[in-house]
């Protein structure tokens, strides 16, 4: 849930990066991370286990400026991909204004990407949240992986209503900032 | 369906953070914060130098939810406090009536039993006060054009 401070003068958001394990989460966060100025942005905190698979969670903040005289603040988490871990997908999801569904183009990994979207909406589900409830970005990312899926496949798969999607190649920046942007301004765009 | 936009007024903001700014001195505690149930900070009082509150938070309510899942595991169903103890410096953290936590950081020449009693004695009004930030919100005041404003900020 958004928070909008009249004491403090500031917005408080929270957008979750969710999708299938090794999918990229992680790496969007990171780049975000190194791109953003010292100023505007927390440390990264990775709850990760010794592999640096996401564990619980990964966190960034980050200050992206005033609207309206309010400092706008977005809190960014990842969750752990793993099947396994779906307990902690639902924790995080608690009180999500944003969502980034990072799939994965690897087409090994074409059917995760639809069981992870489709865990996401019963986790949302669980807190009474339906997909269209919360602006959701979708990215593509690994496009540059040989034999990626065909962008038509993966829209007809999990993007059938048309939602914003971006091609990405997280581990080189592309496409990062511009899912990060969309998806902050469709949860502004709400509070507006 | 999706909840809207918490709006704190100043007012109500103020208040909370008197009723803390109390709580710490009868607690001989150092930082109080109210933690949202989706992590994001609500408030906070006393020192808050050199923390990152943000990060705290984010933390600081994944630790409780998690450990909350655990108490279930064990078929728990009362679990509201949890007490974690270091060399130098202390949390405790209580569930308040909304979902959200309350979190009290004490150091260690303070025994953690006057830090529960102090907070048993305030949660009363505490949960109130925190209760209420959820009544029906004034129009945040935003304005349409705040989407547009995005721009600018990338």
């Amino acid at each position: 849930m958004a928070l909008v401070n009249y004491a403090s003068r500031e917005i408080g958001c929270k957008i979750v990066y969710y999708g299938t394990g090794l999918g990229g989460k992680t790496t969007n966060l990171a780049f975000i991370h190194e791109r953003m100025p010292q100023e505007n942005r927390g440390e990264m905190v990775s709850l990760a286990t010794a592999t640096e698979r996401t564990l619980f969670f990964d966190f960034l903040s980050l200050d992206l400026g005033s609207v309206q005289g309010f400092k706008t603040r977005f809190a960014l988490y990842t969750v752990p991909g793993q099947e396994e871990y779906n307990a902690s997908r639902r924790l995080i999801l608690n009180g999500v204004d944003g969502i980034v569904f990072v799939a994965d183009s690897d087409p090994a990994k074409f059917r995760e990407n639809v069981e992870s979207l489709k865990n996401m909406a019963e986790n949302l589900a669980s807190y009474g949240v339906g997909m269209e409830d919360v602006p959701l970005v979708l990215q593509y990312n690994k496009r540059d992986l040989p034999g990626a899926v065909p962008l038509e496949h993966l829209q007809r798969a999990l993007n059938p209503g048309g939602l914003p999607a971006f091609q990405a190649v997280a581990a080189r920046g592309l496409g990062v900032m511009e899912t990060l942007k969309t998806c902050a301004k469709g949860v502004l765009t709400r509070l507006g | 369906m999706a909840k809207g936009p918490l709006v704190l007024t100043e007012a109500a903001v103020g208040a909370l953070n008197a009723r803390l700014a109390q709580l710490l001195v009868d607690a001989n505690a150092k930082t109080a914060l109210v933690v949202g149930s989706s992590g994001q900070l609500i408030t906070a009082a006393g020192s808050t130098g050199g923390l990152d509150t943000l990060s705290l938070a984010a933390l600081l309510s994944g630790a409780f939810s998690s450990t909350r899942a655990l108490a279930k595991v064990f078929g728990e169903r009362g679990f509201k406090a949890m007490l974690q103890e270091g060399d130098r410096e202390h949390v405790f953290m209580h569930a308040l009536g909304t979902g959200d936590l309350l979190v009290v950081l004490f150091g260690a020449d303070t025994p953690a039993g006057l830090v529960k009693f102090q907070v048993s004695q305030a949660m009363a009004r505490l949960d109130a006060q925190v209760d209420a930030l959820y009544a029906p919100a004034p129009d945040a005041g935003l304005g349409g054009a705040i989407g547009a404003r995005i721009d600018s900020l990338f």
